[in-house]
């Protein structure tokens, strides 16, 4: 299992979800390195991954650029994450872009079956994720929303 | 405007979803076209009530959904009035279900992420047919 | 949500908790969750897909965290909430769910669990699996914990 099998699937559906969703271009793509916890921009969508492979998908962008998209999904004005508008909409562009990764995955790995949690939302100060298989690095998506950060945690199931 | 029927009068749209954002989405995707949403549900069971109450032109449903999901809720509708029309509107993690919702008739989809135009295009094709 | 999934998973997590050495939990309340505010900096998420589908979260304050983690490793003091700590945690969380799971299947309920991942952070707020969530609390010598369970059944 590497990153063409793990993360760049979650990337290409990324790429593809904003367009269709949110009419939003990814005007570039880096990588960047993470330590022994994922740090968050100030807002994450985790979504659990099991089967054959397991782990998690982490979809995160700061709390100002969660309000901007909650905005070009549903057409209103949010001020604050507190809205649970802003959360939903967050989990539900998390759940489409893993629905379309884990169809990748699963055509091109025969036999491993993911199957996806509903999304979980957290938003505050100085978050961190902490994971022992998280990828050593993000993937560092830049919009004019704002940078939209994605990490996979992916390990064969025991 | 899309969203109009031969004689002028607006295509009356029941949206079913769980999550009331994708529903405002639906929404700011037909309104400015015409459409007129009719009604709006957030479970499968609440659906099939609300959809003889109010006897919608077409319905978006969505695949997953707590208490009863989409399918089931589609069947009983059919069942009720084969005629109605129905959407299905599925992330590509439903692809199981898509295929049993297939093999027992239910054959209109529409694939998430959609634009507003491929949401409105799918409405108009099901409603001419 | 039927109370024999929540009680396979207040019974998972003090028979874990006591294996590891927090003797002293035990269930002060339940009640549903009614706001997305926690004030716990520490919550501990898996995942759960199959005849239950949702979210488990456990949440506690760091202070809290650190004693716990510290009693599972044998009483060696844990003065910064670093790898070590959140291993720990992560550890304990994983065994009292895959204990609920074992609950769970005997009474013919199949699920499986994704590995955990622990959140760390301050004035946080969350929404976990979009579903009712069912709050438990506890209270152990080492703190309050809170035990999230939002699932579909």
């Amino acid at each position: 299992m590497d990153l063409a099998q793990t993360i760049a699937p979650f990337v290409r559906a990324s790429n593809h979800v904003f367009k269709q969703l949110l009419d939003l271009n990814i005007n570039k793509g880096q990588a960047e390195p993470e330590g022994d916890n994922f740090v968050s921009q100030g807002f994450t969508v985790m979504v659990g991954l099991t089967g054959g492979w397991q782990g998690w998908f982490f979809l995160d962008m700061s709390q100002d650029t969660a309000i901007k998209l909650a905005g070009l999904m549903t057409g209103e004005a949010y001020d604050n994450v507190d809205n649970e508008e802003v959360l939903l909409a967050g989990a539900e562009i998390a759940n489409i872009i893993s629905g379309n990764a884990l169809t990748d995955i699963n055509n091109l790995n025969s036999g491993v079956s993911i199957r996806l949690t509903p999304p979980s939302v957290f938003a505050g100060e100085g978050m961190s994720m902490f994971n022992v298989k998280l990828n050593a690095y993000s993937v560092l998506l830049q919009t004019d929303a704002g940078n939209i950060k994605i990490n996979v945690v992916m390990k064969e199931a025991k | 405007m899309k969203g109009l029927r031969k004689d002028g009068r607006a295509i009356r749209v029941m949206a079913v979803d769980d999550s009331p954002v994708t529903r405002k989405m639906i929404k700011k995707a037909l309104v400015p076209e015409g459409f007129e949403i009719v009604g709006e549900a957030g479970n499968g069971r609440d659906a099939v009530e609300l959809c003889e109450k109010i006897d919608p032109d077409i319905i978006t449903m969505d695949v997953t959904m707590p208490i009863m999901d989409g399918l089931e809720a589609a069947l009983i509708i059919k069942q009720k009035n084969p005629r109605q029309k129905i959407i299905m509107l599925s992330a590509m993690s439903d692809q199981n279900i898509v295929e049993e919702a297939m093999s027992r008739g239910i054959n209109h989809f529409c694939s998430k992420p959609f634009t507003a135009g491929d949401m409105v295009a799918k409405i108009m094709q099901v409603i001419s047919e | 949500m039927d109370v024999k999934y929540v009680n396979a998973f207040i019974a998972g997590l003090i028979e874990v908790s006591g294996m590891l050495g927090i003797n002293s939990l035990a269930r002060t309340g339940l009640n549903k969750r009614d706001h997305l505010k926690t004030e716990n900096d520490v919550n501990i998420i898996l995942g759960l897909v199959g005849d239950l589908k949702g979210n488990v979260v456990l949440s506690m304050q760091e202070t809290t965290a650190m004693k716990v983690a510290s009693k599972m490793m044998g009483g060696m003091p844990v003065t910064e909430f670093d790898v070590m700590p959140k291993s720990a945690l992560c550890e304990l969380s994983n065994m009292a769910n895959g204990r609920s799971a074992s609950e769970l299947e005997k009474i013919g309920v199949m699920t499986s669990i994704t590995p955990p991942t622990l959140i760390h952070g301050r004035n946080m707020i969350s929404l976990i699996s979009q579903v009712e969530t069912v709050v438990v609390q506890f209270s152990a010598q080492e703190g309050g914990l809170e035990l999230n369970i939002a699932i579909e059944d």
